[in-house]
C-alpha cells in the first residue's frame, strides 16, 4: 500500500513521510524481534555500572526465520519506488511472492525488486539449459553443505568449546575450518536457492564469487555475500554520500556500513567487532585506490601470496564471528600466538585435528579450476566431475548428524 | 525438456549405481576386514571357549582386568563390555556369541540403572548394520522406524550410521588400525582420579526387564551371575540399586564397596586402573573361579 501511495503521490514531503512510515514499520519489527533484548541487556548493564538499578522486561519470543533477509528485501522495494527507479506493483500476489519467494526466503540472496518482481509477471517457458544449470548448482550447493560445512562443524564445535585446552595448531585449524564451514554453509544454501529458482525459470542474483580467492579485503567484499554488500552500498553508503565528500566523511561512511553489516548478523558485540575489524582492514585499501576489480586471469606468485594473506586475515576475523563473546575471541587469538605448540593432536571427538585438511584441499582445487564458472560441472569431463561429487557426497556427507544452516539464525 | 530429463536420469542412475557399489564394498570390508572396535571384534569372534565371560557397559570394559584374572586363576577370560551398552545389546551379543560358537563356563553381567532400558544402544545397533542380511541383525532392525529404508535402499545403513560405519572407520579397517582401545582382551582402564558425578539413578526400577529374563534362559545350563560395580558415595539415588535384590537371581551389589577409597575412582561411575584391579581381585575372591 505504501508502495502504491508513493507512486501516486507527487508531493515530496508526503512521499518522505510515507517512506519514513515504511522504514519505521519494517525496521521496528526487525528491532523488536532481533535487537530489543540486546539493547535492554546492555542498557541495564550500563545503568548498574553507574549505580542505577532499573528492571526492564525482556522478550521471550522466537525470532521469525529469515527476518533480516525479507525485511531488507521489502525495504529495497519501497526505497526504489521512492527513488522512482521502479514502479509499484498493483498485484498483491506478486508482491507477496517477491517478499516470500520460497527458495531464498530464509537466507537470501537478498533480491532487488527490479530484478525479481518483473519475473513474476513474465510467462514462463521451460528452458532446458537454465534447468540443467539449476540442477548443477543444487548438486554443488549440496556438496558444499553436507561435505564441507557439516564436517568442518564437527571440528569447529569441539575446538571452540575447549579452546583453553587446545594447542596453537588446533586453534588455528579451528578458525580455518570455521572459514570453510561458514562459506560451505552459506554459499551452499545460496547455490541451492539459485538452482531451485532456475528450475522454476527464475534468475536470482549471484551471492558468492569464490571469495577466498580475493587478493585483499576490498575484493573479498565484492565476492562475499554480494547481495548484502551491494544492498549496503546502494541503500546506506551511497545515500550517506559515499566517497563523494571529504576524506573524513568517506571513512565515516565506510565504518557505518561495516558496523551495520556486523550488527545485521546478530545482536552481539562479537558481530560489531567483526564488522569493525573489516572496516579497519578495508579503509586503507579503499583509500589507496586498490579496490581491485575482479580479473579473470591466471594469477602470478605475487597474487597467490596476496590471496593467501587475505585468506589468513579473513580466518582470524572469523574467530570473532564464531566466539560467544569478545573476551573468548581475544583469548582464543592470544592462545594461538602464545601457546607455540604446533603438534598434531587427537581431539576428544576421536579425530585428529588435521585429518579433514586434505578434503578441504580437494575442495579448494575444485573451486580454483572452476573459478570462472559458477560450478565445476563444465568442460569435457563434466560428467565425470558429477560422479566424483556425488561419490564425495555419499562417502563424506553428513545426512543425519547435520547442522542447520548458520544463516537461518539471521 | 528432453535434455533436462536425460540429465536428471543420468544423475539418478549414477547415484543409484554408486550406492549399490558402495553398499557391496562397505559390507564386504566391514564383514570380512579386521575389527576396529570391540563390538566388531565380538561380532567376528568364532569358535572359542573362555572359562569366564563378562558382559556389560563401560563399567565392565573399564573395571574387569581379564589379564589379571588369567594370571591369578590360570583361567581364560573375555571382557565383552563396551560404552553405553544396554540390556538388549548384551542379550543380542550373548546370542551372537552362542551362534558363533563362543562359549563360557561362567558368565557375569553387570547391572545398574540400565536395568530400566530394554532397547538397543545406537552404537551397538550401528555396528550390526553390515550384518543386516543375517536373521539376528534383521530382528534387531525390524523394530526401527526406518526399517524399510535399511532393507531396501542400498547404502542407507552406512549413511544413517556414518559416525560408526563411515569412510573414516572403513579406512581404519583397511589399514588395520583400531579405535585406540584394547579390543581383544577388552580391558581399557582409565587413568587419573576424581569424583565427578554424571547423571543420577532413577528412584524406581521397572518391574522386570525382559532381556534379563531372556539372558537367564539363554544361560540356564551355565553359571550366570549378576552384579553392580562400585559407584562413589555422591551418586544420586544410589540406594535405589538395592531394588535389584528382589528382581534378579544370583545378584551381588558392590555399589558401596569402595566408599572409603575415593582414590580408586576416575569419576563417580567409573574406577581408575588401580580401582579396577582391586575390584577384579574382589570378584575373583568372592566367586572363587
Amino acid at each position: 500500500m505504501v508502495g502504491l501511495e508513493l507512486e501516486r503521490e507527487e508531493n515530496s514531503s508526503k512521499r518522505n513521510l510515507l517512506l519514513s512510515f515504511s522504514l519505521i514499520f519494517n525496521l521496528g519489527i526487525l528491532l523488536t524481534f532481533k535487537y530489543y533484548n540486546f539493547f535492554i541487556e546492555n542498557f541495564q548493564t550500563l545503568s548498574e555500572s553507574i549505580g542505577l538499578h532499573v528492571n526492564f522486561f525482556s522478550l521471550q519470543i522466537l525470532l521469525p526465520v529469515g527476518i533480516s533477509f525479507y525485511t531488507f528485501q521489502t525495504l529495497s522495494y519501497t526505497i526504489d519506488i521512492w527513488k522512482k527507479r521502479i514502479s509499484a506493483t498493483k498485484n498483491f500476489l506478486q508482491f507477496a511472492t517477491f517478499v516470500a519467494f520460497f527458495p531464498q526466503l530464509v537466507a537470501g540472496p537478498i533480491e532487488r525488486a527490479s530484478n525479481l518482481l518483473p519475473q513474476f509477471s513474465q510467462r514462463k517457458k521451460f528452458d532446458d539449459q537454465l534447468a540443467i544449470s539449476g540442477i548443477n548448482l543444487i548438486l554443488w550447493g549440496l556438496f558444499k553443505k553436507v561435505v564441507i560445512a557439516d564436517n568442518c562443524a564437527v571440528y569447529v564445535d569441539t575446538i571452540f568449546a575447549n579452546y583453553e585446552e587446545q594447542n596453537s595448531l588446533s586453534l588455528f585449524l579451528g578458525a580455518f575450518y570455521f572459514a570453510f564451514q561458514i562459506y560451505g554453509d552459506f554459499s551452499g544454501y545460496s547455490d541451492i536457492a539459485i538452482g531451485t529458482g532456475r528450475l522454476f525459470g527464475f534468475q536470482l542474483m549471484q551471492n558468492f564469487n569464490y571469495p577466498y580467492f580475493s587478493r585483499n579485503i576490498s575484493e573479498f567484499w565484492r565476492r562475499w555475500h554480494i547481495s548484502l554488500s551491494t544492498w549496503f552500498r546502494d541503500y546506506i553508503y551511497v545515500p550517506l554520500g559515499g566517497s563523494k565528500s571529504s576524506l573524513l566523511f568517506t571513512i565515516r561512511n565506510i565504518f557505518i556500513v561495516f558496523m551495520v553489516s556486523g550488527f545485521w548478523h546478530g545482536a552481539n558485540w562479537t558481530f560489531l567487532m567483526w564488522g569493525g575489524i573489516h572496516a579497519v582492514l578495508f579503509t586503507p585499501i579503499f583509500l589507496r585506490g586498490k579496490n581491485y576489480k575482479i580479473k579473470n586471469v591466471y594469477p602470478g606468485v605475487k597474487d597467490l601470496l596476496k590471496i593467501s594473506f587475505t585468506f589468513l586475515v579473513t580466518c582470524l576475523t572469523w574467530v570473532f564471528f564464531r566466539a560467544e563473546n569478545i573476551t573468548i575471541a581475544l583469548s582464543y587469538l592470544k592462545r594461538i600466538l602464545n601457546n607455540g605448540d604446533f603438534s598434531v593432536k587427537y581431539l576428544d571427538i576421536e579425530r585428529y585435528n588435521i585429518e579433514f585438511v586434505p578434503v578441504i584441499g580437494f575442495f579448494v582445487l575444485l573451486e580454483w579450476f572452476s573459478r570462472f564458472n559458477e560450478h565445476p560441472f563444465f568442460g569435457r569431463i563434466k560428467y565425470l566431475k558429477v560422479i566424483v561429487v556425488i561419490l564425495s557426497i555419499l562417502l563424506l556427507g553428513k545426512f543425519f548428524d547435520y547442522k542447520e544452516f548458520i544463516y537461518f539464525q539471521f | 525438456m528432453k535434455n533436462f530429463l536425460a540429465y536428471c536420469f543420468y544423475i539418478i542412475l549414477s547415484t543409484f549405481i554408486l550406492m549399490l557399489s558402495l553398499d557391496w564394498i562397505y559390507t564386504k570390508i566391514y564383514r570380512e576386514g579386521s575389527a576396529r572396535n570391540k563390538v566388531q571384534n565380538q561380532l567376528k569372534l568364532k569358535n572359542k571357549h573362555f572359562a569366564v565371560g563378562f558382559y556389560g557397559s563401560s563399567r565392565i570394559e573399564r573395571h574387569i582386568d581379564c589379564k589379571l584374572i588369567e594370571k591369578v586363576t590360570g583361567k581364560t577370560c573375555l571382557n565383552n563390555g563396551f560404552s553405553g551398552a544396554n540390556m538388549a545389546d548384551i542379550l543380542m551379543l550373548a546370542e551372537i556369541n552362542k551362534i558363533n560358537g563362543v562359549t563360557f563356563d561362567t558368565i557375569f553381567v553387570q547391572l545398574d540403572y540400565s536395568y530400566n532400558f530394554e532397547g538397543f544402544s545406537p552404537y551397538f545397533i550401528a555396528n550390526l548394520a553390515p550384518y543386516l542380511n543375517d536373521s539376528y541383525a534383521d530382528k534387531a532392525y525390524s523394530e526401527m522406524e526406518d526399517y524399510y529404508f535399511y532393507k531396501n535402499i542400498p547404502f542407507y545403513k552406512y549413511l544413517r550410521n556414518e559416525k560408526v560405519l563411515g569412510l573414516r572407520e572403513l579406512i581404519g579397517i583397511i589399514f588395520q588400525t583400531t579405535d585406540g582401545r584394547n579390543i581383544e582382551i577388552g580391558f581399557n582402564p582409565l587413568s587419573g582420579s576424581g569424583l565427578n558425578v554424571k547423571g543420577k539413578f532413577p528412584k524406581k526400577l521397572i518391574a522386570e526387564n525382559s532381556k534379563v529374563i531372556a539372558l537367564e534362559k539363554l544361560f540356564k545350563d551355565k553359571k550366570l551371575y549378576f552384579f553392580t560395580a562400585p559407584y562413589c558415595k555422591a551418586t544420586n539415588n544410589r540406594e535405589s540399586i538395592n531394588l535389584l535384590n528382589g528382581k534378579v537371581k544370583n545378584y551381588q551389589n558392590y555399589a558401596k564397596l569402595f566408599d572409603d577409597k575415593p582414590e580408586y575412582f576416575f569419576d563417580c561411575g567409573h574406577l581408575n586402573e588401580k580401582g579396577a584391579k582391586a575390584f577384579t581381585k574382589k570378584i575373583v575372591e568372592d566367586y572363587n573361579f
